[in-house]
C-alpha cells in the first residue's frame, strides 16, 4: 500500500475522531486503525439508512433489512 | 485434596482455572468483583447462556478458594473435549468468529465489552461453538476503543481471509502464532485482489500498515475515543466481512473419497454392517475415528450414543463433516483436522499451554478404517509402530486391513518402489498381536479387505 494513500486515508478517518490524548502503547496502530474503521462503518451505516429512507420515500423500497444474512450453516 | 492450577490459566489477573478432585473450577479474584457482579446483575450472563453463546456455571458458595484473592469460586459446565483453532476447519473457525462478534455486540448492548477475542476462548460443545471464558467481560466505558480488536483480526479475520483467498491449509499458521497470525504476514500472503475488498483492505492491509507505522514512532502515540454507535457499526461490518468469506469448492484428495472409492455398493453396505455390529458389541462411551473423512462411519458410533471425535487430515472433508453435523443438529460428534503422522503437539509457554493430542480426554475405542495403507505405505510406518501408538489411545480397536492386491493400494504403489515386503495380513496380525488380542476377523464381501476387532492386552 502506498504510504500516501494510507496517510490520506488516516487523515480522512481522524477528522471524525475527537479527544486525542498522548499515551504509550504497542497496539497504537491497531487503535488508530480501529478509530478509522469505526468511523467508516458509522458513515456507511448512515448512508445506508438515508439511502433506504430515500428509496422508501420515493416508493421504490418498502422496508430496511435489519441485519446481514445469517451464517451459512444456519441457513441450511 | 488434589488441587492443580490449569496449565493455560495464568495470563489474566481476574482469576484462574483449577482442578480439584477431577472437577474443573474457576476462581474469580477480588479485582474482578465489580465486572463479575455487573455481568450477572445486568442480565448479560443469562442472556448469553440462554442463547447458547456462553458456557454456564454455578457458584460454589462453600469453597474457600486457592488464595486470599478469591472473590467467588464457580464451576463451569465441563467441555468433553478441548480442541484448538489449528484443528478447526474453515466453517468451524468462521462460526467461532461470528460467535465472538455476536457476544461483543450483545455485551455492548448491556454496557459491557470483551477484553479478549482469542480463538482459544471458544470450544465446541454439543456440536456448536461456545465462549468459555467467563472473565473476559469488562464494563464498557463510553468512548473507549474495543481493546480486543487487534486480537480479533489476528485470531479470526486473518486466518479466515487466508484460508478463503490464499490456501485452506493456512489455518496451520495458528499453531506457530499462538496469539493469532501477524497482520503484516497476512497482508503479504493475501492476493492483490483483496486490496479491493474494503473490509479486508481496512482490517487487514491498512491495519498491518498502521501497526508498522506507529510501532516505529514509539512513545509518540495517541489515545483515541470512538463513538459507541460507530463501534457497533464496526462490529456489524466485521460480521459482514466474516460472513462474506467462503472457501473454494475445489475438492481435495479425499473429499470425494466415497464417490471414487473402489468399494461396490454391496461391499460398502457390508462394511457398515460389520462396523455397526462390532461397535454395538463394544458399546463405547468415547470413540476416536482416525481418518474419518466426512464421517460416514463415525455416524455409526454417534448413533449408538458415543461421544465421537472424527479426525481427518483433509480440511475440506472435515469442513463437509462439520457442516453436516450442524445441519443435522448432531451434538455428539466433533470433526477435527489432524495429521496423524504429526499430531498436535504440546505448545505455548513451557510447552504446557496447549495440550498435545494424547493429553486430552482419550477414547475407549478407536476406529482405523481404510487408513492403514496410508500409514504403512505412504508414510513408511512399520506395523509395530502403528500398533504401539494406537495402543496408547484406547482399549478397543476397530481396524481395517487392506491387502496389496486392493486397487487403492496398487495406486499408492504405482508411484513408489515396493519396499514393503512385510505389508501382508500375516505380519499385520503378528505385529498387532504384540499389543492387542484379536477378537474378531471379518472379510468384507465383494472386496479383499478385512475388518478386525482388537482389544488392548
Amino acid at each position: 500500500m502506498h504510504p500516501l494513500f494510507l496517510t490520506l486515508f488516516h487523515a480522512w478517518g481522524l477528522s471524525f475522531i475527537t479527544n486525542i490524548i498522548l499515551y504509550i502503547d504497542p497496539g497504537t496502530g491497531s487503535i488508530i486503525l480501529q478509530a478509522i474503521a469505526a468511523a467508516v462503518a458509522g458513515i456507511a451505516i448512515a448512508i445506508k439508512i438515508y439511502w433506504h429512507s430515500l428509496l422508501k420515500f420515493l416508493g421504490i423500497r418498502k422496508e430496511l433489512k435489519s441485519d446481514a444474512p445469517a451464517p451459512e450453516d444456519q441457513k441450511e | 485434596m488434589d488441587k492443580q492450577i490449569h496449565k493455560s490459566s495464568f495470563r489474566d489477573p481476574s482469576g484462574f482455572l483449577f482442578y480439584e478432585d477431577g472437577k474443573l473450577f474457576r476462581q474469580v479474584n477480588r479485582c474482578y468483583q465489580q465486572d463479575y457482579d455487573f455481568l450477572l446483575g445486568s442480565g448479560l450472563y443469562n442472556k448469553l447462556c440462554d442463547n447458547g453463546l456462553l458456557v454456564r456455571h454455578k457458584e460454589i458458595e462453600e469453597h474457600r478458594g486457592l488464595n486470599d484473592s478469591k472473590y467467588k469460586i464457580i464451576e463451569p459446565e465441563l467441555i468433553n473435549f478441548i480442541s484448538y483453532p489449528y484443528e478447526w476447519s474453515f466453517n468451524q473457525l468462521k462460526d467461532a468468529a461470528l460467535l465472538t462478534l455476536e457476544i461483543q455486540k450483545t455485551a455492548l448492548e448491556s454496557g459491557m465489552t470483551l477484553k479478549d477475542a482469542s480463538a482459544f476462548n471458544i470450544q465446541f460443545y454439543k456440536g456448536r461453538p461456545v465462549f468459555i471464558d467467563t472473565l473476559s467481560f469488562e464494563k464498557y466505558q463510553e468512548g473507549k476503543p474495543w481493546v480486543a480488536y487487534r486480537q480479533f483480526c489476528q485470531h479470526f479475520l486473518a486466518p479466515l481471509a487466508l484460508m478463503s483467498h490464499t490456501d485452506i491449509r493456512l489455518n496451520q499458521l495458528m499453531k506457530t502464532y499462538l496469539d493469532g497470525i501477524p497482520l503484516d504476514l497476512t497482508s503479504k500472503l493475501l492476493p492483490f485482489r483483496t486490496l479491493f475488498d474494503l473490509s479486508l483492505l481496512i482490517h487487514l492491509h491498512l491495519h498491518a500498515k498502521a501497526q508498522k507505522k506507529y510501532e516505529a514512532k514509539g512513545s509518540a502515540a495517541r489515545n483515541i475515543e470512538i463513538k459507541k454507535s460507530n463501534l457497533v457499526a464496526m462490529i456489524q461490518g466485521l460480521k459482514s466481512a466474516v460472513q462474506k468469506l467462503k472457501i473454494k469448492t475445489r475438492s481435495t484428495e479425499w473429499e470425494d473419497y466415497y464417490t471414487f472409492t473402489n468399494y461396490s455398493d454391496k461391499a460398502f453396505a457390508h462394511k457398515k454392517e460389520i462396523v455397526t455390529r462390532i461397535t454395538g458389541n463394544i458399546n463405547p462411551k468415547i470413540v476416536w475415528d482416525l481418518g474419518a473423512n466426512t464421517g460416514e462411519f463415525t455416524k455409526i458410533a454417534g448413533d449408538l450414543g458415543a461421544d465421537c471425535i472424527a479426525f481427518d487430515i483433509d480440511p475440506l472433508a472435515v469442513d463437509t463433516h462439520y457442516r453436516y453435523i450442524r445441519k443435522k443438529h448432531i451434538e455428539n460428534i466433533l470433526p477435527l483436522i489432524l495429521d496423524l503422522t504429526n499430531p498436535s503437539p504440546a505448545i505455548g509457554w513451557n510447552n504446557k499451554e496447549r495440550m498435545g493430542i494424547r493429553s486430552r480426554t482419550l477414547p475407549d475405542t478407536v476406529f482405523v478404517l481404510a487408513l492403514i495403507h496410508h500409514l504403512a505405505i505412504s508414510n513408511n510406518l512399520p506395523f509395530h509402530k502403528i500398533a504401539r501408538f494406537l495402543r496408547k489411545l484406547g482399549e478397543n480397536l476397530v481396524i481395517e486391513f487392506i491387502p496389496k492386491t486392493d486397487s487403492q493400494v496398487k495406486r499408492l504403489l504405482e508411484t513408489r518402489k515396493d519396499i514393503f515386503d512385510d505389508y501382508n495380513e500375516e505380519t499385520f496380525i503378528k505385529e498387532f498381536e504384540k499389543y492387542y488380542t484379536v477378537r474378531t476377523r471379518e472379510n468384507i464381501i465383494d472386496s479383499e479387505r478385512i475388518v478386525f476387532r482388537m482389544q488392548r492386552k
